[in-house]
């Protein structure tokens, strides 16, 4: 009965792990990249700085499946429930933190699309902006790093 | 590093402007202090400029590479040509949405068939109205029983019919179904676009043949940007002695003066050479060797430095390149980046080739990164390399490879306190140097004393025996606590020599709690790089297992082939983003966390000398 507990956490912590990021990182991508197609009409000749300006909020997905990476080889029947709560916290956490970060990241860059629309040279003060809420996204993937020293 | 500048003044007689001007033009050395203008002949030549380069942008759009035109012979002028392609444009553009307009007409008209106004005068002719309706199936079917209807036309479930009826007369019931009649046939129409794609055509030919005249238009524009530069600073001499003498401020590089003197001293003219005063707002020249060269545009992408300051090029040049080598760490991704920027420095010329020369160390980090982190197209080295190789692969310990990086920030940061201590002493004196001292002592005595607390003998990161270094040090945990708080009393005594001393231990307290809270976040931060070069080795790694899913075990051709796309597409894709963010996020590291340390303050001017733009667009 314990196992299947076990089992049952982590499961969700690797579903959340890297349905959450993913989830976030596409919203992200959503929101810069219909404020980018906006700054298109204005700008038809910026398509290039355009895409680079608005692709960062797609990260977060990536570091969700990193760490799913890192955890997949433990889900075993003989999985104890330690683990299986470890896998769950992870997942909580790498999935907040993706999913959050990559939203707010996404409207980063959707300002940063308007502005190069408008014909301002934003690009790099754009991304080193969007860089900013995206370290705690790499945080967490480097705790869920760390956490498979909990895992034993 | 900043090349040291003079400040020159110059009174000139006035009639002898012009030739020095001139000459000072030709040799091409001082960057003149010009004042702003509304002069009619510097705004007509400015508009010209413009046209120029408008009309070469247009006529860019019609080169093509597989027609080699015949060089047409005109005795036009190039402005005359530039103002031709820009209305021949302008035309090209009306033509363009009239035809898109007249083509969503035909469109409509298109589902009553040919049907033209001389029909409808026929009818009309036989006292017979039309009128046209659009109505859905349903609808239309209730009408057809009791109304005089004809479907003419059924799109999906909308019917397009035509209700004829006595003139005068009208069904009210179909009223609100009924459509505004375009009096125009679609044969009318139809010639009608014919008419004007073929003006379309004939336009086109006539810009591109007007193609090989871009470098005529490029040279023009290049003398007018010469005589431009020339009336702005023509402009901005200064009339003295009632227009007597003129008087020219400006600024040139101290090695360059003899060249310089040996011009002004073949005019009679007064000047004064001086070297610059604090406050002056001296252009800067740039002066890094080959290496940090490369680098100087990704540091004007912040700002240049002020004329005052340390240039950080040559400290932000070996810490980019690594730090994006630590961000992609694959030898593979390098290899192809490398092979790729190589193509590119034989390609091009000018700035364009100094990028690719960055894009070479780039990808030469990449690949030596890769190595020692272990990756080579998402596969571990230490699986592939022969035994005695994989004592090489420094950091197969993931660990120390995030060790490893903190050690890197903890070492970029030191760099940065030490510039930001340099500056001080430079700019203010010595006393307002104590500070970042303080800031740099508890950096090293902490690091000294967590290493030999809290790490075991003999500990390593990678190929560095930290352990090993922090115990020479004699009885290293105490000295390090020492040196910590020594650097503790700087900053409670030093953090703002202007105070009383008695106030200054207050004030000490919040930048002390600024410094201990902010140092390990700045330190933290660059645990970043560990991290993204292992996220895009993981992905590599990902896409390597998907392949090997669709190879199976018993391959067939079409198994090969989807293994052969996976791999390429999935690469391309990791390598894309793995470029992104290995650009981003060293740029953040250097842009926050090493210039806010070192106290960058920028905001500097760039020295553009007075000189021939020739010479600009060879550069």
């Amino acid at each position: 009965m314990e196992n299947a507990l076990a089992l049952i956490l982590g499961g969700i912590g690797l579903g959340l792990m890297v349905g959450m990021p993913g989830v976030g990182s596409a919203m992200g991508l959503v929101i810069s990249g219909s404020t980018a197609i906006g700054a298109l009409k204005k700008r038809p000749d910026a398509f290039g700085t355009l895409l680079v300006a608005s692709v960062l909020p797609s990260t977060q997905g990536i570091y969700g499946f990193v760490s799913f990476f890192f955890y997949q080889a433990y889900m075993k029947p003989e999985l104890t429930l330690l683990q299986g709560a470890v896998m769950l916290g992870a997942g909580i956490m790498v999935g907040l933190a993706g999913l959050v970060s990559a939203i707010y990241q996404g409207k980063v860059c959707a300002s940063s699309a308007a502005a190069i629309g408008s014909g301002h040279n934003t690009l790099v003060p754009g991304l080193v902006m969007a860089a900013l809420p995206e370290f705690y996204a790499i945080l967490s993937l480097v705790a869920a790093i760390l956490m498979t020293g909990l895992m034993g | 590093m900043v090349e040291k500048m003079q400040k020159l003044s110059c009174f000139i007689y006035h009639e002898q402007l012009d030739d020095v001007l001139r000459d000072l033009q030709n040799v091409g050395l001082v960057h003149i202090e010009t004042v702003a203008t509304d002069d009619p002949e510097i705004k007509s030549l400015e508009a010209n400029k413009k046209l120029l380069e408008e009309a070469i942008k247009i006529l860019k759009n019609y080169v093509k590479e597989e027609k080699k035109l015949q060089h047409t012979e005109t005795n036009a002028s190039p402005l005359e040509i530039a103002q031709m392609v820009v209305e021949k444009n302008a035309a090209i553009q009306q033509i363009q949405a009239e035809v898109a307009s007249l083509k969503r007409t035909l469109k409509e008209i298109s589902v009553w068939g040919e049907f033209g106004p001389e029909d409808k005068q026929k009818l009309e002719s036989l006292g017979l109205s039309i009128r046209f309706y659009m109505a859905l199936e349903s609808a239309y079917k209730k009408f057809a029983d009791a109304l005089p209807v004809v479907g003419i036309n059924q799109i999906g479930k909308t019917v397009y019919f035509v209700a004829i009826l006595p003139q005068g007369e009208e069904a009210e019931e179909l009223k609100p179904y009924e459509i505004a009649y375009r009096p125009i046939s679609m044969a009318a129409l139809e010639k009608e676009i014919a008419l004007k794609e073929a003006t379309l055509s004939e336009y086109y030919l006539q810009l591109e043949q007007l193609v090989p005249m871009m470098t005529l238009l490029a040279k023009e524009k290049l003398s007018i940007e010469d005589e431009l530069a020339y009336k702005v600073v023509r402009v901005s001499a200064a009339p003295e002695a009632e227009g007597a003498v003129m008087l020219l401020h400006g600024w040139f590089p101290r090695k360059k003066r003899a060249q310089l003197e040996k011009v002004l001293q073949s005019y009679t003219l007064v000047y004064v050479i001086e070297d610059p005063e604090v406050g002056d707002n001296v252009p800067v020249l740039l002066r890094n060797n080959f290496f940090a060269r490369l680098f100087e545009p990704i540091l004007t992408l912040h700002s240049v430095p002020s004329y005052y300051e340390i240039d950080p090029t040559p400290l932000v040049a070996p810490f980019f390149a690594l730090f994006f080598g630590l961000c992609m760490a694959d030898v593979g991704y390098g290899a192809i980046m490398l092979a790729i920027t190589l193509v590119l420095v034989i390609l091009t010329r000018g700035s364009a080739r100094r990028l690719a020369w960055l894009g070479v160390v780039f990808s030469v980090m990449t690949m030596v990164s890769g190595w020692i982190l272990n990756s080579f197209f998402g596969v571990q080295l230490t699986g592939i390399l022969p035994d005695p190789w994989k004592g090489t692969v420094f950091f197969a310990n993931i660990n120390d490879a995030m060790a490893f990086s903190l050690m890197l920030g903890i070492l970029q940061l030191a760099v940065g306190l030490v510039v930001k201590i340099i500056n001080k002493i430079r700019m203010e004196g010595v006393v307002y140097a104590l500070h970042p001292l303080g800031t740099l002592a508890i950096l090293v005595g902490g690091v000294i004393a967590l290493v030999a607390g809290m790490l075991p003998q003999g500990a390593s990161v990678g190929p560095f025996p930290i352990r090993a270094w922090v115990d020479m040090i004699p009885n290293a945990a105490f000295t390090g606590g020492v040196i910590a708080l020594v650097g503790v009393l700087l900053i409670l005594f030093f953090n703002n020599p202007k105070n009383k001393l008695w106030v200054r231990p207050l004030l000490g307290l919040w930048e002390l709690y600024g410094t201990v809270t902010g140092l390990p976040g700045d330190i933290l931060s660059y645990i970043r790089l560990f991290a993204l070069g292992l996220s895009g080795g993981m992905l590599g790694s990902a896409f390597n297992q998907i392949a090997l899913m669709a190879r199976g075990d018993n391959p067939g051709i079409l198994n090969w082939l989807g293994m052969a796309l996976i791999l390429l597409v999935g690469h391309g894709l990791n390598l894309a983003l793995a470029l992104l963010g290995a650009f981003v996020h060293p740029l953040r590291l250097t842009f926050l966390e090493f210039f806010k340390t070192m106290d960058y303050q920028g905001g500097g001017r760039l020295y553009e000398p007075f000189r021939h733009r020739e010479y600009i667009e060879k550069e």
